[in-house]
């Protein structure tokens, strides 16, 4: 055996150097693929939330008269699509972190997500959740005190 | 003799021949016997570590005490790390990232530009290589490209080390570097092209 090698094998056992438990390894990969999960959830989420906002702004825009009503309708959808695009990227990030996650082409796994976010939030939407969580948040506001009139 | 203290040390006598006999196992099925016994993971240092003396100072220029420090670290995650070792993947490729990413972070904190220190066979290598896909002729055969390779962006640098220097496949420097085995050939290619421009430029070639 070389020196370089022996001292390295020493060094090892100086410093009382483990082998880090499997468990960790486990747990470290579930959380990779759990926070991806979860982000295409999310994304899912508020990309039907965006898409209720949208359709009911179909009839809104006839009935808001004043332009500082539309400025905020418009604001409050920007905002869930920023939010979207949060999740895009968080869930983009996610994947490269994954085992297998550099094999694919950035733009490729881009799309998957997008695409992935896009169907499942079209299905949410169409179950009507996003309605249900656009009006909580608005009874929310509106109880607060935020609605305005 | 106590007949105990006997087998053991034919018990003994056993494991060290199977450890002898392990030498010409497979890095994977070394690693599996490394976890239960750190005789087995001296084989794998003792396999790797010339090559890794070599990988590194290629890489990054340094000295040779610090090329000594990074390799010992390389050895102690890869230690440290050996249960997440994914068996998808070739031991080599594995322990090659964990080296390049120890270079790269020993380089983060000098925060110095590498440079390459070739030998003039892996160098007259390189050199053919560009010949063949570019038709330049034989006029590389020979010329020094250790400047031209150290002004390289530390992306290309990495490919070209690891494909002529390393002589890696395409499938296993996208495991070292992590990045898809695509963009590794448009890098390499890439890379070439850049070289010889820069070779050009110099009146190295017409």
């Amino acid at each position: 055996m070389s020196e370089t090698s022996k001292k390295i094998i020493e060094e090892i056992h100086n410093r009382n150097v483990t082998h880090r438990p499997k468990w960790y390894f486990f747990i470290k990969n579930i959380s990779v693929w759990a926070l991806l999960a979860a982000a295409i959830f999310l994304g899912a989420l508020t990309m039907s939330i965006e898409e209720s906002i949208l359709e009911a702004g179909v009839g809104v825009h006839g009935f808001l008269s004043s332009s500082f009503f539309l400025l905020v309708f418009h604001g409050i959808s920007l905002l869930w699509l920023l939010c979207t695009m949060l999740f895009v990227v968080f869930a983009f990030l996610n994947l490269r972190l994954t085992k297998e996650g550099y094999r694919y082409r950035a733009w490729w796994i881009g799309l998957g997500i997008l695409l992935l976010i896009v169907t499942f939030g079209l299905l949410l939407s169409r179950e009507g959740v996003g309605d249900r969580i656009e009006s909580a948040v608005e009874h929310t506001s509106l109880s607060h005190g935020y609605g305005g009139h | 003799m106590d007949v105990s203290l006997g087998m053991s040390m034919i018990n003994q006598d056993n494991s060290i021949k199977e450890a002898a006999k392990a030498s010409d196992a497979a890095d994977e099925q070394l690693v599996v016997l490394a976890l239960k016994d750190d005789r087995y993971y001296e084989i794998i240092v003792e396999r790797y570590e010339p090559k890794l003396r070599r990988y590194v100072p290629r890489f990054i220029h340094c000295s040779d005490a610090d090329a000594q420090d990074i390799i010992q670290d390389v050895f102690i995650n890869a230690y440290r790390n050996l249960n997440g070792f994914d068996t998808d993947l070739k031991f080599s490729s594995w322990l090659y990232r964990i080296a390049h990413n120890e270079a790269v972070s020993h380089l983060r904190r000098l925060s110095a530009r590498p440079t390459i220190i070739m030998e003039d066979e892996t160098f007259e290598a390189l050199a053919s290589e560009l010949n063949t896909e570019t038709e330049v002729g034989n006029k590389l055969e020979g010329i020094k490209l250790h400047a031209a390779i150290g002004r390289l962006d530390e992306k290309y640098r990495d490919v070209i080390v690891l494909r002529y220097l390393e002589e890696k496949s395409y499938d296993e420097i996208s495991d070292i570097l992590r990045k898809p085995s695509g963009s590794v050939s448009s890098l390499i290619t890439r890379a070439k092209r850049i070289l010889l421009k820069e070779l050009k430029k110099n009146a190295i070639i017409e």
